[in-house]
């Protein structure tokens, strides 16, 4: 799996360069691409100009909180995979993260390791759902084209 | 009263004017014999006839024109229904103001008639019949003197000639003035009607009485009539029938208090003292009885005065007050100002104080600050209540709150709260007020402010807990970065060191979430449980170090928890298992009673010395080298929360036993406020 994820694109958003330089430091190892944004505003801007596969969010921002920036990214980038960390690991948070269109929940401190699993799940539902979403339209061309031969 | 006009007067007119000439004269010398006062009169020369006559004339013009009577002749008029004057002696002047010959003839008697009192006159002429019949009567009027005043005048008159047929033909009589008379009279007459109000139309019924020889009672000589509406009967039911009326009616649970009063009434002169007595309607009625002895010389009792009054309503308001007063929460009471304002001192209490401080209301009525409250209040208290007393003067209301030593040693917070009451000249004349026990309250509030004050610190551990978990997750993400960088090249010390990294980022973060954990408020769902299940799962979970026997007794039990509760059990077991380093034997047993679950969880460990038992539960606390020692403290948050409750039974050298008592039904929600 390792080889495949080489051109992926990861966003860590958070404010605390502490973090942001750990987790660059421990995804580069496994070769992903990192960027960082240390605001909400940063990683929309960031999000809008680039593809991102996935994003691991902080729930507490300078400039808003994580679950808001989940909201503002919904629309804008719908097949980002969006993951939020966070230090306040209770049951409204949780569910407020996925209310707002997180796909998944870790909390702080994470082993590396463990933030690594993570990022590799989604990265491969998010290939899933890619596959089966070109397999649709796969299907339905098909399908038009049995309809009207032309 | 005169009229010289002849008419209807016939020859016996004319003789009488002529028998009267003299007097004429009398009225006409008075005027010549003006002389001045005090100069004797002429003397009396008893030498010949003529000569005494003369002298005895002078005389009698003398007397008659400084008599303080005005003497007069009339005769009757008009048929006998009128007087009419032939004759008024010129003292007449002195008496009512006016000179003799006003009143002389007709137009005298019309001129007497407008001077005197119209009700007055009324009655003098009805009066005259009664002259005519017994030749003797005497009148009295009031009269119009010249200064505007009226006069009582007293008019005695007598016949003195009739005709043959008995007809009077001349009246003699004199006037004088009773005005001081009458005033004594009337305020006589006044006075005794006011004694006739105070005894007869008094709501008091008024007695007198004559003391037993034996002094064993007194029997009744007089009763006013309001002894009827007093007690339905008439007083000479009852006079003369002291014994077998009166005490048969006393209410038979006051006749001690009857007969008690008695003795007291001889000795102190005087008594008075309330029973209930039976109505004649059947009732009982409160009377009120107040009697004073009359002692004679000797000093030996000879009467008794006094009354009886129906004090029914002013007993039974006096009652309901009572209620109210005494079986109040709060202690009433009124007080005096001291003249130096700087303190004050009750002089009525409530008896209801005797809850409240443990004395009796009439201990502490009369005393004050230095003589009594000082030596109850602690110095701290009794100074701030000290510098208060200014702000009740000055504003007129003021509450204050002290410790006060009950009686039975015990401190007790009290709520004094006073209002000023002034006179209508705005001099303080009472403080009115009342006392409460607010320890209760007080306890509350100190609580309420402990636990505002965890709340607070609750808070910040919070926000501490969470701040650290950011450079936690800096150093556990560079150790595996680091770790994964060296890989398997990284020399020993190196890895060795990075393990401690390792490690000591996950005991870092079990603190905090320890502390986060602590510091929230534990909310409880309840579910169906089976007990036993739990238990086993929980010794499961702990890992079992050698030597250590588990006796798991636990039943089949089905209780309402919420999973929570195991984070309990696991606390327990650990705790167990850490207290027998060397082995030993852990025993779990339950018991069901009384809708309670008790559970007891034993060690044969090192036991918990007493003094670190009380602080348990406390938190934190720990006698072991790692750990914050807040599990017991959750552990018994979340009991509670379960309404339940946790405790250490036995804390010695052969081990521990703790308890926890769990009810079947537990409430569902989250910890109390006061917790």
């Amino acid at each position: 799996m390792k080889e495949t994820t080489n051109s992926e694109r990861i966003l860590v958003v958070d404010d605390d360069e502490t973090i942001t330089a750990v987790f660059r430091a421990g995804l580069k190892q496994e070769g992903f691409n990192v960027d960082v944004a240390s605001t909400g505003k940063e990683a929309i801007e960031k999000s809008s100009g680039q593809v991102y596969n996935l994003a691991l969010i902080d729930i507490r921002l300078p400039d808003m909180e994580g679950t808001k920036l989940l909201t503002e990214m919904k629309d804008t980038t719908p097949k980002m995979r969006k993951v939020i960390v966070t230090g306040y690991p209770d049951l409204q948070n949780a569910i407020a993260s996925v209310q707002n269109g997180a796909d998944f929940y870790i909390t702080k401190p994470a082993k590396i390791d463990e933030l690594v699993k993570v990022v590799r799940e989604q990265l491969q539902k998010q290939r899933e759902e890619k596959e089966y979403g070109e397999k649709k339209v796969a299907e339905y061309i098909e399908t038009r084209l049995r309809q009207n031969p032309q | 009263m005169y009229d010289e006009t002849p008419r209807e007067r016939g020859s016996h007119t004319i003789s009488a004017i002529t028998r009267i000439k003299p007097n004429y004269e009398l009225v006409k010398t008075k005027k010549r014999q003006a002389r001045p006062p005090n100069k004797p009169g002429p003397t009396w020369v008893e030498n010949g006839e003529l000569q005494r006559n003369q002298l005895a004339r002078s005389q009698l013009e003398h007397i008659l024109a400084t008599n303080p009577a005005a003497i007069f002749l009339e005769s009757p008029v008009s048929g006998g229904s009128e007087l009419s004057s032939i004759y008024v002696s010129s003292s007449v002047a002195s008496l009512l103001g006016f000179e003799a010959k006003n009143f002389v003839g007709e137009a005298g008697t019309r001129f007497w008639e407008s001077r005197v009192n119209a009700d007055d006159l009324d009655r003098y002429r009805g009066e005259i019949p009664i002259l005519w019949r017994d030749g003797h009567h005497t009148f009295e009027f009031r009269f119009l003197h010249k200064d505007g005043t009226y006069r009582w005048i007293r008019e005695e008159q007598r016949v003195t000639r009739r005709d043959s047929e008995g007809k009077p033909q001349e009246i003699v009589g004199y006037e004088s003035d009773i005005t001081s008379q009458k005033k004594i009279e009337e305020e006589l007459r006044a006075a005794r009607k006011k004694i006739e109000d105070v005894v007869v139309s008094n709501p008091a019924a008024i007695y007198t009485g004559k003391p037993r020889p034996d002094l064993s009672d007194f029997d009744t000589t007089y009763i006013s009539k309001s002894f009827t509406s007093v007690t339905g009967f008439r007083p000479e039911e009852f006079i003369g029938h002291s014994d077998e009326f009166w005490v048969p009616r006393v209410h038979p649970d006051d006749l001690r208090l009857y007969y008690s009063e008695i003795p007291k009434l001889w000795k102190n002169g005087h008594h008075t003292f309330e029973y209930r007595f039976r109505h004649k309607d059947g009732t009982y009625r409160w009377i009120r009885e107040v009697s004073t002895v009359v002692l004679d010389d000797e000093g030996k009792p000879v009467e008794v005065n006094g009354y009886w009054v129906d004090n029914t309503e002013r007993k039974q308001m006096e009652q309901r007050l009572r209620y109210i007063v005494e079986l109040n929460p709060a202690v009433l009471y009124v007080g005096k100002p001291l003249p130096d304002l700087k303190d004050f001192t009750a002089t009525y209490i409530s008896g209801n104080i005797v809850s409240l401080l443990g004395f009796e209301a009439d201990e502490l009525t009369g005393l004050t600050g230095a003589t009594f409250w000082e030596t109850r209040i602690p110095p701290e208290d009794f100074n701030k209540y000290r510098a208060e007393i200014p702000l009740l003067w000055r504003d007129g209301l003021h509450a204050f709150e002290y410790r006060f030593k009950h009686r039975d040693g015990t401190y007790r917070w009290i709520r004094e709260e006073e209002r000023l009451i002034r006179d209508s000249d705005g001099q303080l004349q009472d403080v009115v007020g009342y006392w409460t026990d607010v320890t209760e309250h007080k306890r509350l509030e100190e609580e309420l402010l402990k636990s505002q004050r965890i709340a607070a610190i609750a808070e910040i551990t919070r926000m501490v807990g969470h701040d650290l978990r950011n450079p936690l997750q800096g150093i556990a993400g560079a150790t595996d970065v680091l770790k994964k960088h060296f890989g398997e090249s990284a020399d020993e010390t190196t890895k060795e060191m990075l393990d401690v990294l390792e490690k000591d980022v996950a005991y870092s973060n079990r603190i905090i979430t320890d502390l986060l954990e602590y510091s929230k408020t534990i909310q409880i769902a309840p579910v169906e449980s089976n007990l036993k299940s739990i238990i086993e799962q929980s010794i499961k979970m702990v890992p079992n170090p050698n030597g250590i026997f588990v006796d798991n007794q636990t039943r089949d039990l089905h209780i309402k928890l919420d999973p929570q509760i195991q984070r309990v059990f696991i606390n327990l077991i650990k705790n167990a298992y850490d207290a027998m380093p060397s082995g030993g034997r852990l025993e779990i047993k339950t018991e069901a009673s009384n809708g309670t679950i008790e559970i007891s969880i034993s060690d044969t460990g090192e036991g918990i010395p007493t003094e670190v038992i009380q602080k348990l539960w406390k938190g934190p606390i720990t006698t072991k080298a790692k750990g914050l020692g807040l599990g017991l403290a959750i552990s018994k948050r979340i009991v509670e929360a379960h309404n339940g409750s946790i405790w250490v039974e036995k804390g010695s050298e052969r081990g521990t036993v703790v308890r926890v008592d769990l009810p079947i039904e537990p409430h569902t929600g989250g910890e109390r406020d006061d917790k």
